[in-house]
């Protein structure tokens, strides 16, 4: 359904973003995985067309959604495109509503720009929205400002505004990062209801492994404007290849762990103003070989649907991470 | 914005306190007694008795009559009339110019914005009262030059306002969120943006009203303002100057309503600021 390929953009002389490619299918739940600062809310920039409003641009590859190319779209169908058919939940429930407007016009406002209701009928569809959310009291919370209610309150009204216009791709930029972690689960499994429900697709941006093991079907591994591991769920988590996909892997807490051995990935994310040479992994990689400095790895595919870009990746093939 | 205002002065929410209320009523009696001048008035406003001339305080002219013998309190109220609707209009006319020339800058930004803003900077460089005078000895003096000269000197502030407010909007989530759901430039402006940067600016706007009446004064005091024999605080003053030892309250009277109706809007305009701020409401459940 969408397919970036090779995408590159640009701000002035900087490349965040340098050759990703990844496809989300129908029905299909992708984790977008990273740490902050690897390029993932760039990507979903890119793909609902707002990097100009940030003053970046694609410079290279292309985005592809039910084979359209969105990389040349003009800007009056991007905005038909934008919450009717691709539609944005956005990182923050707390500063993603207008302040000055009750919730249940927010969300009124996709299903009359997009499906072209009325007032009245756009009131009836989204109170049957907000229900479908879980929102106790719907038609209540309908006319509350975004101020009386609670945090996973909003981000259910957040998502409902995303799903007003009907879209078929949903992108979700980290939507669950502000919440606590019983409201985030109860978000998460929403979510994958509603993309089995209506069969959507849906690309979640996060920087937490075990949301992905929970909830996604095919997992891209970000890192520096790069995917460097992508593939099913399953075999990432099973024979991951890249040393950085084993580190996140390693990043998740489990039960039963004795103490002071979870482990952190040492270092940071480079700026994009200061690359490193090659792999950009190569300063943070306990694997690194001389080789890693000069070569930039591309990616090979080691099983079918499963793709790394590490020049070791057969010969890290099994290691324990 | 209204109802929260409503809901405010019912004493829900941050307590704005007694000053902005009393202010607010005075504010009412003094607009009433504009509105209502031509039927409370004791004495017609240009009604001249020579006879009694600058005759003090009395039962039959409880302000004190001028040089002419015109009744100084029928005067007072007739100029509320006029110094009250030059002020408001001008600034409605500022505020609503203001509003729009800084939305579309401060949204369009690049070089529109840099060309207009430093058109509108401009204007900085005299202090207001200047260039009202300017403005009026351009247009000629008269309520209509009045107006567009306070208008003017106060644009300013009215565009610079909006266009930061709306230029800090911009970058909120809600504004992104708005786009990727499809909303395009009109709807962002008009139905996102604005309505958020307008409290500040209705409270600077009534702060300035207050403003706005001494400069409508002062216009009138320098004979620029409104034309004789219609009154006006400041041309009562001017001609009341000339009596300032033999009938002071020529000129006291209308000093006093000039200085009432400014503290007034200020005590007033204080309220409204405490009252519209949107993110120290508490959460109702």
């Amino acid at each position: 359904m969408l397919t970036v390929d090779d995408l590159e953009i640009g701000f002035s002389t900087l490349h965040p973003l340098a050759g990703v490619d990844f496809s989300v299918a129908r029905g299909e739940i992708l984790g977008l995985v990273g740490e902050s600062g690897s390029g993932k809310s760039m990507t979903a920039m890119s793909v609902m067309g707002l990097l100009p409003l940030i003053g970046g641009r694609v410079t290279r590859g292309s985005i592809r959604f039910e084979g359209e190319e969105l990389t040349t779209l003009d800007e009056a169908r991007y905005r038909r495109l934008r919450g009717g058919r691709i539609a944005l939940i956005t990182q923050n429930p707390m500063t993603s509503l207008d302040p000055m407007v009750r919730v249940g016009p927010q969300i009124d406002q996709g299903a009359r720009l997009h499906l072209g209701l009325d007032a009245r009928a756009a009131r009836i569809r989204t109170v049957e929205l907000m229900a479908r959310m879980r929102i106790p009291d719907a038609a209540r919370v309908y006319d509350l400002h975004p101020h009386q209610l609670s945090g996973g309150l909003r981000q259910r009204i957040v998502i409902a505004m995303a799903l007003a216009g009907d879209p078929e791709l949903l992108i979700a930029d980290e939507p669950t990062t502000a919440l606590d972690v019983i409201v985030q689960a109860q978000i998460v499994q929403l979510l994958v209801e509603l993309v089995r429900e209506r069969d959507l697709a849906l690309m979640l941006i996060t920087h937490d492994m075990g949301l992905v093991a929970q909830a996604c079907d095919r997992v891209a591994v970000m890192y520096s404007g790069r995917i460097v591991e992508s593939g099913p769920v399953a075999a990432i988590f099973e024979d991951p290849r890249h040393p950085y996909t084993r580190a996140l892997i390693g990043c998740i807490p489990r039960p039963g762990m004795a103490e002071g051995t979870l482990a952190g990935i040492p270092g940071t994310v480079p700026s994009i103003a200061d690359l490193p040479s090659g792999c950009r992994f190569h300063p943070r990689c306990p694997m690194a070989v001389a080789a890693c400095r000069d070569r930039v790895p591309q990616t090979v595919a080691v099983a079918a649907d499963h793709g790394v870009a590490c020049l070791l990746a057969g010969a890290a093939s099994g290691d324990a991470p | 914005m209204i109802a929260r205002l409503v809901d405010r002065l019912m004493w829900r929410g941050p307590r704005p306190g007694i000053a902005p209320i009393v202010a607010g009523a005075a504010l009412l009696c003094l607009v009433a007694a504009a509105f209502l001048s031509p039927w409370i008035a004791p004495w017609p406003y240009d009604q001249q008795m020579l006879a009694e001339a600058d005759r003090a305080p009395s039962l039959a002219h409880w302000f004190g009559t001028d040089e002419f013998g015109r009744d100084v309190l029928s005067r007072v109220l007739f100029g509320a009339r006029t110094s009250l609707s030059v002020a408001l209009v001008s600034i409605s006319v500022s505020c609503s110019l203001g509003m729009a020339i800084g939305a579309i800058c401060g949204y369009v930004g690049g070089p529109v914005d840099r060309w207009v803003m430093a058109a509108i900077d401009m204007t900085w460089c005299f202090p207001e009262i200047l260039l009202a005078l300017l403005l009026v000895a351009i247009l000629g003096p008269g309520s209509t030059s009045t107006v567009l000269a306070i208008a003017i000197a106060y644009l300013a502030q009215f565009t610079r306002l909006t266009r930061s407010q709306i230029r800090a909007l911009k970058r909120e989530t809600f504004v992104e969120a708005s786009l990727c759901f499809g909303a395009g430039p009109a709807h962002i402006l008009l139905r996102r943006l604005l309505p958020n940067a307008v409290a500040p600016v209705v409270v600077v706007a009534m702060l300035t009203t207050g403003d706005a009446i001494l400069l409508e004064a002062t216009l009138g005091f320098f004979g620029m303002g409104a034309q004789p024999p219609t009154p006006s605080w400041g041309g009562m003053m001017s001609s009341g100057s000339e009596l300032l030892f033999e009938a002071p309250w020529v000129i006291l009277w209308p000093g006093a309503a000039i200085a009432a109706s400014v503290i007034a809007i200020n005590l007033f305009g204080d309220g409204v600021l405490v009252a519209l701020d949107v993110k120290k409401r508490r959460r109702t459940h």
